[in-house]
């Protein structure tokens, strides 16, 4: 090796020391500058999400378990098309969850808050960007790069400046959440457009549809499968990011996961994993179940 | 070489009484932990100087999460000073006026501070020196009853019930103390004493208040973007202290390097 690198001049062996490009301190000066200008502005854009996070967890905890409970099942069961199999699962993870400890009930509410208001900005957000890019190529190969770096640079590194912006709890969570979450639903309601047969497309265009009822009337309903798709995977990462979520102070499940490892205390780290599994079983099934719905009413057509 | 002593007390004594190891000096006199304050808010509300006068002042902590009450930004979850802080939240009797809000990390609880101080927001928080945040935020500890051992010993008695039956064991603590200074010894080993006198002569006389090491930690984050080498070289510069640590001629020969670095 030494031979080697013996052949080569020296500034081709050692990476120079003068070609270091500062990012770090400008992102560091533009992060300090971003929160002493505007931070306050960031504050009170975030107070809404938050408004309704809390709305929503305050319901969700007050309301008695029971109902929680016979609600979801009530749901998988119509939307499976009434399947007992299925409701009976659902069923019984949501059991377990209350019943591995009493305290994970209301944590796993917590969760499910913070996890239904990300997902619906996902769907809010994402199902509008998949129709824009599937109609514009140009678009589509601007987006598909950013949701790529979405998915791969690690969160901490947009998490701590979105701490300094918002401040602590549930609201940088959600935001971290819908970064982390949102390609799967515009990359399926972008992939499901697309895949619409172009003899129908060109059908309805036949038959004088307007843009917009051919969107509404024929390309949608027809990728809905694809899209639903999109949001059972969103779901499932959103889900993903409890503990991430948990180690920025949004309580919840995560938080007993990260207790629990910095206790050493590997049962109590447990029981929370479980109920996140469990919750993930439950959720991925209600969506599933929802998606399934629309695969069969189109197939029936 | 910095010995967190109380942390390691039971491997320590054995290995010292045996004489494998040996303490020479204190790294830093005054390792402080408590709860923090920007000193502007301080300056705008000259009445909040303690710990018990946070009651009247609950209202600059908002917790936007639940309005009716201030927020206090705990320690890292699952670390000692936060359940310690949980019980002096109790004993302070803060509990009805304050959200006992846990930051899940050590840089989460930074930004935390970091944040709200940019924003000229009030912040109340746990923090602790020698560290980078205090040597760049300009943040005053809130005054607590002074440490003494008895009520030390009894925060500790509850600390310990919390850890094993959570917030039901509790019980109901009614005083509490600050939290103790610390004096952070070094420590060398004795084979690595004898071989080298010179080296732990220096390190015997090497001594640094924590006010000083936060600064330089600040230096090295936001100026020297983490170059240990140039952080030491702007301390030696803008420091005396360091002529004391060393033999008058070796601090000559380093005066030299400075000029020409």
């Amino acid at each position: 090796m030494k031979f080697f690198r013996g052949l080569f001049p020296e500034w081709a062996v050692e990476w120079p020391k003068g070609l270091n490009l500062p990012l770090n301190k400008w992102t560091n000066d533009f992060v300090e500058w971003l929160v002493s200008e505007y931070g306050i502005i960031f504050e009170t854009a975030s107070n809404g999400i938050l408004v309704l996070l809390v709305g929503l967890e305050r319901f969700l905890r007050d309301l008695p378990w029971l109902v929680v409970f016979a609600g979801v099942g009530a749901l998988t069961y119509f939307s499976s098309g009434r399947k007992w199999g299925l409701t009976a699962l659902v069923a019984a993870c949501m059991f377990f969850i209350g019943l591995t400890d009493p305290r994970l009930w209301d944590l796993s509410m917590m969760t499910l808050s913070v996890m239904l208001v990300s997902t619906i900005i996902c769907i809010g957000l994402g199902v509008p960007v998949g129709i824009a890019i599937s109609r514009n190529d140009r678009m589509r190969d601007m987006v598909l790069p950013a949701l790529d770096l979405m998915q791969t640079m690690p969160s901490f590194v947009y998490l701590i400046p979105a701490i300094m912006l918002f401040g602590l709890g549930a609201v940088p969570a959600v935001f971290a959440t819908v970064i982390y979450a949102i390609p799967p639903v515009i990359r399926l309601t972008d992939l499901g457009i697309r895949l619409v047969d172009e003899d129908i497309v060109e059908a309805s265009d036949a038959m004088g549809a307007s843009k917009r009822q051919k969107l509404l009337r024929v390309q949608m309903p027809m990728a809905l499968p694809n899209i639903m798709q999109g949001v059972n995977q969103t779901t499932m990462m959103a889900l993903a990011m409890v503990v991430i979520a948990s180690m920025i102070g949004t309580r919840g499940l995560g938080t007993e996961v990260l207790i629990g490892l910095q206790q050493l205390n590997v049962g109590r780290a447990l029981e929370a994993g479980v109920a996140i599994v469990l919750l993930a079983i439950v959720m991925d099934r209600v969506t599933q179940a929802y998606g399934g719905r629309f695969i069969r009413t189109s197939g029936r057509d | 070489m910095e010995l967190w002593y109380d942390n390691v007390k039971a491997q320590y004594d054995p290995a010292m009484k045996s004489g494998k190891v040996k303490q020479v000096g204190i790294n830093t006199p005054d390792s402080i932990q408590g709860w923090f304050i920007p000193r502007f808010v301080q300056k705008a509300n000259p009445g909040l100087k303690s710990v018990y006068d946070l009651p009247k002042y609950k209202h600059l902590f908002k917790d936007p999460e639940e309005p009716s009450k201030g927020r206090f930004v705990n320690c890292i979850p699952g670390w000692s000073c936060e359940v310690i802080n949980t019980v002096k939240l109790r004993a302070y009797g803060l509990e009805k006026h304050f959200t006992n809000f846990r930051p899940g990390s050590g840089g989460a609880l930074a930004a935390a501070i970091k944040g709200a101080y940019l924003k000229k927001k009030p912040v109340l928080a746990y923090y602790w020196a020698p560290t980078p945040l205090l040597g760049q935020l300009d943040l005053v500890q809130l005054e607590e009853p002074k440490w003494n051992k008895a009520d030390w010993d009894d925060l500790l008695k509850h600390m310990d019930a919390l850890k094993k039956g959570g917030m039901e064991a509790l019980g109901n603590p009614k005083k509490a103390t600050a939290y103790r200074t610390a004096e952070l010894p070094k420590s060398v080993t004795t084979k690595f004493a004898a071989k080298h006198p010179k080296i732990v002569a220096f390190i015997e006389k090497y001594t640094l208040p924590s006010k000083e090491v936060s600064k330089m930690l600040a230096y090295l984050e936001s100026k020297a973007s983490g170059d240990a080498k140039a952080t030491a070289i702007h301390f030696l510069k803008t420091n005396k202290v360091w002529k004391k640590w060393v033999p008058a001629d070796v601090a000559k020969k380093i005066e030299a390097a400075l000029e020409s670095a």
